[in-house]
C-alpha cells in the first residue's frame, strides 16, 4: 500500500479498537476507520474492508448493535453503538492488552 | 445464553431476510465509498480519481462483502444447496445402496407413522369442542359394581342442578336410526342429546343451527335433527339447501335444522354419531328404541338407567378432585333420599367422574386400548430403530467404499466439518426420500388395517385416522431424526484424519467401522429376539384361542342382524316376520338349520340382564342372582351348533299358551342346581315362573377365555314382546360354503321386507375373528416385522463377515499358501462376531422377558415367559445367524492364493 511504514493491525486488536471508539459515541463504519487512523496519528492502517467483517462479527457477538440514522449531512448511514456486554468485553480486552504489551515491553527493555 | 439467543436471532434473520441483509450491506458499502471519495475530493483529487482510490483502499468490494456475508453464516445455506446436489449425485451413482436404504427407512417410518396416527386419534386427539381440558364424564355405579354405567334421567337432573363444581352438564345416549332421505335410507348411529349439550361443548354448525334448549322441552320437543358433516356430504349429497328438509327417522318426520362442523362425530370414540335429536323426541322414534322410546315414564324413573353418558364442564379454578368430592357427597345424599332404588350391590350408590379431555373411550377397555397401542408403538418403534441401524450399517459400508475419495478430499485440505456436513446431507436426503416413500407406506398400512379392530371394538377404519398436520409433522421429524441420528456416527467415522492412511493402502487392519458394525449387529440381534418372541407369543395365543372350545360351532354358519323396531313393527308383526324369514331361509338349498334370536355369540353388545330367584338355591347375603337372557326361535341351538347336554332345546311345542319354559347354560346349571339336574325345576323372574326343560353347553359370548355367566334362553313364541325391542339376529347353518349363503340370506330378507337394512351380514367365524382382532393385529405386525428383523440381522451379519473376508483376502491367501487349516481360517473371519451375536441374544431375551409382562392381558393360554417360545425363536435366530456367518466365510476357503496375492 501507499505507506509501508504504517503498521498492519495486530490480529484481534481491531475488534478492541472498534469497541474503544464506539465507547465514546455511536459511529458509522467509515467514521470508525477514520477515527482509528486519526487517533493513531496515521500509524495504524485500518483495512477498510475487513472493518465491516469485524463490525458484523461484533454485532453477532452482541457486543455492538446497529441502527440506521441520518448523518449531519443528511445521509442515511448505519450507526454502530456499544452494548453493555460490549463495554464489559472492552474492559476485558483492554486489561488483557495492557498485560500483554507490558510483558512485551519488559522483554524488549531487558538487556 | 442470552448471547446465543441473540446470535440465533441474527442467523434466523439472515436466513429469513437474506435480501434485506444484502441491501443493507450494499447501502453501507456505498455510504463508505461515498465518504471516502468525498475525503479524497476534499484533499484535492478529481472525482473519478478519488472514487478509484476509495475503491482500491476498500480492497475489492465483492471480496469484502463476501467476508462480511460469511460472518453472517449465510455461507451455510449456499453450502447446503451444493451439498444437496452433490448428495443427489452420490445416491444416483450407487442406486442399490440408495434403494436399500430408502426402502428400509420407508418401511420403518411408514409403519411408525401409521400406528402413530391411530394412537394419536385414540389417545391424543379429541373432538372439536371448546376447552376440552375442563370437560368431565359422569357415570353412575352399576348395580353389579362397575364404576362406569349409565344413569337415569332424574340422576342426570340432580347431578346437573345440585352440583356447584360443574358450570353445566349435558347428556347423550346412542340410538340406532333408520335414516330416510329422498336420496335413500341408511342405518346410522345417532344420539339423543339434552338441549344444552351442543352449546355447553361449544360445537359449531357448518350450516343452519344446532339443537338448543328451546328444542328440548319436555312434552313439546321439536322433531328436529342435526346431521354430521359426513352424513350431509354422503346421504344428503352436500346440498346446501338440506337445512329445512324433512327426513324420516325410524319412519317419523324430522326437520333437518343444521349440519355440525366437519370432524364432529359426537364424543364417543367407538361409535361415531351421524345424527342428533333432542332427548325428549325419543318417544317419537318408535315403540322402544333403547329405553328412551318406552314412553314418558323413563324421564321419571330413577331405576331406569338408560342415559349413556353425562358430560359436565368444570367451573374455572375447580379441580377434578373437587368435582369428585362433591359428587361423592351427592351420591351419599341421593342414597339416603332414595333408599328403595337399588343403586348398587350392598345398596351403596356411587358416582364416577372421569376426565373427558379427548374422546370417550369404550368403557372398560381404556386400559387395554392404551396398553395395546403402547405395544404397537413399541413394535413399530423397534422396527424404526432396526431400520435406522440398518441404514447406519449401509452408510458405514458405503463410507468404507468411499474411504479413498474422502481421504483425498481431507488430504487436499477439505475441512472435516465440511465433509461431515456433506455426508450428513446425504443421510438427510435419504431421510427425506425415505420419509416421503414412508408416507405412502403409512397410507397403505392404514388402509390395510382399516378392517381390523382395537380392543373395545374400536374399528381402525372408523377412526378415520389420516395423515393430518400433526401426523405429517411426526413423520417429518421422525425421518429427519432417524436420518441424522443414524448418519452422524458413520459420518464422523468416515472422516477421521487417519483415513489418510487408507490412501496409502493400509488394508489388512480391521477398521473401527468394522467394530462399530459388529455393535450394530448386536443391536439388530437383540431387537430381532424381542420381535420374534413377541410374534411367537401372539401366534400361540391366536392358536390357543382358535382351538379353545367355544360352546358353539362358528364354521358353516352365517349371522344377519336387523332391527324391526326401526320399521315400527309391533310384537305380532315381529313374530310373523321372524317365522316367515326362518321358513324361507330353511328352504334355501343346503341349509340345515335356521333360527332367530335376540343375541348370538360375539355380536358385541345387546346383553340384557334380569334378576331372578332360584327356589332351593341358598343365596349368600347380598348375593344377587342375575341371568343374561336370550329370546330364541326353535332350532337356535342347532343353528349355532351348541350341544344340548340334558333335556331338550326350545322347540315348536313351546308356543303361546303353553307353560313357560327355559333352557339354561351349563354354567348356570352347575352354579344354581349344584350336582342335581335342573330339568323340571323352576326359575322365578318377578311374577313369572319358568320351568327348566334343557341344559346346553356354555357358549362363549364375547371373548375367548371369558369368565362365563348364567344364561337363560326363552321362547319367542311365548314372549314375543321380549323380542320386539331392538335388534334380532338370524343364524343359518348350511353344508355349503358360507360365502354362497350370504347373498341368499340377503335375498330372503329383501323378499319379505324390502325396506329392512341389515346391520350385520357375515359368517359367524367373522364375528369370532373380530373379537380376536387385537391378537390378530399384534400377531400380524409382530410376525411381519419379526421376519423383517430377521432378514435385516442376517444381512448385517453377512455384510460384516463378507467385508472381513474381502479385507483379509491377502492374509488368508498367505495362510492358505503356507498350508493353514481351513477350520482355523473360518474361525479367524467369524471369531469377531461370536460376541456381538451372543450379547445381542442375551439382551434380547432379557428385554423380551421384561416387555412380555406388559402384554399379559392379550395372552391366552401362554405365559409371556413361555420357555418353548423363547427356545424356538432363539434357536431360529441362531440358525439364521450361523448361516449368515458361514456362507460368506466359506468364500474365504475358496480364495485362490495365487490370484489374491498377485492381484493386489
Amino acid at each position: 500500500m501507499a505507506d509501508r511504514d504504517r503498521s498492519d493491525m495486530i490480529k484481534g486488536t481491531l475488534d478492541m479498537l472498534i469497541l474503544k471508539v464506539l465507547s465514546w459515541e455511536p459511529m458509522h463504519g467509515w467514521g470508525i476507520g477514520e477515527r482509528i487512523q486519526g487517533l493513531s496519528a496515521d500509524t495504524l492502517a485500518v483495512n477498510q474492508g475487513s472493518l465491516y467483517a469485524s463490525l458484523h462479527r461484533l454485532t453477532r457477538e452482541g457486543w455492538i448493535r446497529s441502527s440506521w440514522r441520518t448523518t449531519e449531512n443528511n445521509r442515511r448511514a448505519r450507526y454502530y453503538e456499544l452494548t453493555r456486554a460490549g463495554a464489559r468485553q472492552l474492559g476485558l480486552e483492554t486489561a488483557h492488552w495492557r498485560r500483554l504489551s507490558g510483558a512485551v515491553d519488559a522483554i524488549l527493555a531487558a538487556g | 445464553m442470552l448471547r446465543r439467543l441473540k446470535d440465533l436471532a441474527f442467523r434466523i434473520r439472515t436466513l429469513l431476510f437474506p435480501g434485506l441483509m444484502e441491501r443493507e450491506l450494499d447501502d453501507e458499502v456505498a455510504f463508505h465509498l461515498e465518504m471516502e471519495t468525498a475525503k479524497h475530493v476534499l484533499a484535492g483529487l478529481d472525482r473519478s480519481e478519488a472514487r478509484r482510490r476509495a475503491l482500491r483502499s476498500f480492497g475489492g468490494v465483492g471480496r469484502q462483502k463476501e467476508a462480511a456475508r460469511d460472518s453472517w453464516g449465510v455461507a451455510l445455506l449456499n453450502d447446503l444447496a451444493a451439498d444437496l446436489r452433490r448428495g443427489g449425485r452420490q445416491l444416483r451413482r450407487a442406486p442399490e445402496f440408495a434403494i436399500a436404504a430408502i426402502a428400509t427407512l420407508a418401511l420403518g417410518i411408514g409403519a411408525t407413522t401409521a400406528i402413530f396416527s391411530v394412537a394419536w386419534r385414540v389417545l391424543g386427539d379429541g373432538p372439536p369442542v371448546d376447552d376440552p381440558g375442563s370437560l368431565v364424564a359422569v357415570y353412575t355405579t352399576c348395580r353389579r359394581g362397575d364404576p362406569q354405567c349409565s344413569s337415569s334421567w332424574p340422576d342426570y337432573l340432580d347431578y346437573r342442578d345440585r352440583s356447584r363444581t360443574l358450570v353445566d352438564a349435558g347428556a347423550f345416549s346412542p340410538v340406532p336410526f333408520n335414516f330416510g332421505a329422498e336420496q335413500g335410507a341408511r342405518l346410522v348411529t345417532g344420539e339423543v342429546v339434552s338441549g344444552n349439550l351442543f352449546s355447553m361443548l361449544g360445537v359449531r354448525a357448518h350450516l343452519g343451527r344446532l339443537i338448543g334448549p328451546a328444542d328440548d322441552r319436555r312434552g313439546a320437543a321439536a322433531p328436529v335433527v342435526v346431521v354430521s358433516h359426513d352424513l350431509w356430504r354422503g346421504l344428503l349429497g352436500a346440498d346446501s339447501g338440506a337445512v329445512g328438509r324433512t327426513v324420516r327417522l325410524n319412519g317419523a318426520p324430522f326437520t333437518v335444522i343444521g349440519v355440525a362442523g366437519p370432524g364432529f362425530r359426537g364424543l364417543s370414540l367407538a361409535s361415531p354419531a351421524d345424527a342428533w335429536v333432542p332427548v325428549f323426541t325419543g318417544p317419537l322414534l318408535g315403540a322402544s328404541v333403547g329405553a328412551v322410546g318406552a314412553g314418558g315414564a323413563v324421564f321419571d324413573s330413577r331405576g331406569n338407567r338408560w342415559l349413556g353418558t353425562i358430560v359436565g364442564r368444570r367451573a374455572s379454578g375447580v379441580t377434578l378432585a373437587q368435582v369428585r368430592q362433591e359428587m361423592d357427597a351427592l351420591a351419599l345424599a341421593l342414597g339416603e333420599a332414595y333408599p328403595d332404588d337399588r343403586a348398587a350391590v350392598g345398596g351403596v350408590r356411587g358416582i364416577t367422574v372421569d376426565p373427558a379431555e379427548g374422546y370417550i373411550l369404550p368403557l372398560g377397555s381404556e386400559a387395554d386400548l392404551r396398553r395395546f397401542l403402547g405395544l404397537l408403538l413399541a413394535v413399530v418403534g423397534a422396527t424404526l430403530l432396526l431400520a435406522g441401524v440398518n441404514v447406519a450399517n449401509l452408510l458405514l459400508a458405503r463410507a468404507s467404499a468411499r474411504s479413498r475419495e474422502l481421504g483425498v478430499q481431507l488430504a487436499i485440505g477439505a475441512r472435516r466439518g465440511r465433509l461431515v456436513r456433506q455426508l450428513l446431507t446425504e443421510s438427510l436426503l435419504l431421510g427425506v426420500l425415505g420419509g416421503a416413500t414412508g408416507l405412502a407406506v403409512a397410507f397403505g398400512v392404514l388402509r390395510g388395517l382399516g378392517a381390523y379392530e382395537l380392543p373395545g371394538g374400536v374399528s381402525i377404519g372408523a377412526l378415520d385416522a389420516g395423515l393430518d398436520a400433526g401426523v405429517l409433522l411426526f413423520a417429518v421429524v421422525t425421518s429427519l431424526l432417524t436420518a441424522v441420528g443414524f448418519g452422524l456416527i458413520p459420518a464422523l467415522r468416515a472422516t477421521r484424519k487417519d483415513l489418510v492412511s487408507f490412501i496409502k493402502g493400509a488394508s489388512a487392519r480391521v477398521s473401527d467401522s468394522q467394530r462399530l458394525r459388529r455393535g450394530l449387529v448386536a443391536v439388530q440381534v437383540a431387537l430381532c429376539v424381542v420381535l420374534l418372541v413377541g410374534s411367537g407369543l401372539f401366534l400361540r395365543t391366536l392358536r390357543n384361542s382358535l382351538n379353545e372350545p367355544l360352546g358353539f360351532e362358528p364354521s358353516g354358519a352365517v349371522a344377519a342382524r336387523f332391527n324391526l323396531t326401526l320399521l315400527r313393527y309391533d310384537s305380532e308383526q315381529t313374530r310373523a316376520f321372524t317365522a316367515a324369514l326362518r321358513e324361507r331361509v330353511r328352504a334355501l338349498p343346503g341349509v340345515r338349520a335356521a333360527a332367530v334370536g335376540t343375541l348370538v355369540p360375539f355380536q358385541r353388545g345387546g346383553f340384557r340382564g334380569i334378576f331372578a330367584e332360584v327356589p332351593g338355591y341358598a343365596r349368600a347375603p347380598d348375593e344377587e342372582i342375575r341371568f343374561d337372557w336370550v329370546v330364541v326361535t326353535p332350532g337356535y341351538f342347532e343353528a349355532l351348533g351348541t350341544p344340548v347336554l340334558a333335556g331338550r332345546p326350545i322347540g315348536p311345542e313351546d308356543g303361546a299358551g303353553g307353560r313357560g319354559v327355559a333352557v339354561v347354560n351349563r354354567f348356570a346349571a352347575e352354579k344354581y342346581w349344584a350336582g342335581a339336574s335342573p330339568i323340571g325345576r323352576g326359575i322365578r323372574f318377578g311374577d313369572t315362573t319358568l320351568t327348566v326343560v334343557g341344559v346346553v353347553d356354555t357358549p362363549t359370548w364375547s371373548a375367548v377365555g371369558e369368565q362365563p355367566t348364567p344364561f337363560v334362553f326363552i321362547s319367542v313364541a311365548q314372549y314375543p314382546e321380549a323380542a320386539s325391542s331392538g335388534f334380532l339376529t338370524l343364524v343359518a347353518r348350511s353344508d355349503g360354503p358360507e360365502t354362497a349363503l350370504l347373498p341368499a340370506v340377503r335375498g330372503a330378507v329383501r323378499a319379505i321386507e324390502p325396506g329392512l337394512s341389515l346391520a350385520i351380514l357375515e359368517p359367524l367365524e367373522g364375528l369370532v375373528g373380530a373379537a380376536l382382532m387385537p391378537q390378530r393385529i399384534g400377531g400380524l405386525l409382530l410376525t411381519l416385522f419379526g421376519g423383517l428383523a430377521l432378514l435385516l440381522a442376517a444381512v448385517g451379519i453377512y455384510g460384516v463377515v463378507g467385508y472381513t473376508v474381502t479385507r483379509q483376502a491377502r492374509e488368508i491367501g498367505i495362510r492358505m499358501a503356507v498350508g493353514a487349516d481351513g477350520r482355523q481360517i473360518l474361525l479367524g473371519v467369524t471369531r469377531g462376531l461370536a460376541f456381538p451375536i451372543l450379547a445381542g441374544l442375551l439382551v434380547g431375551v432379557v428385554a423380551a422377558l421384561l416387555l412380555g409382562r406388559t402384554v399379559t392381558t392379550f395372552m391366552y393360554g401362554v405365559r409371556p415367559g413361555d420357555p418353548a417360545t423363547f427356545l424356538v425363536m432363539v434357536g431360529l435366530l441362531s440358525a439364521v445367524a450361523a448361516l449368515a456367518t458361514i456362507i460368506p466365510a466359506r468364500r474365504a476357503l475358496r480364495l485362490d492364493p495365487v490370484a489374491v496375492l498377485g492381484g493386489d
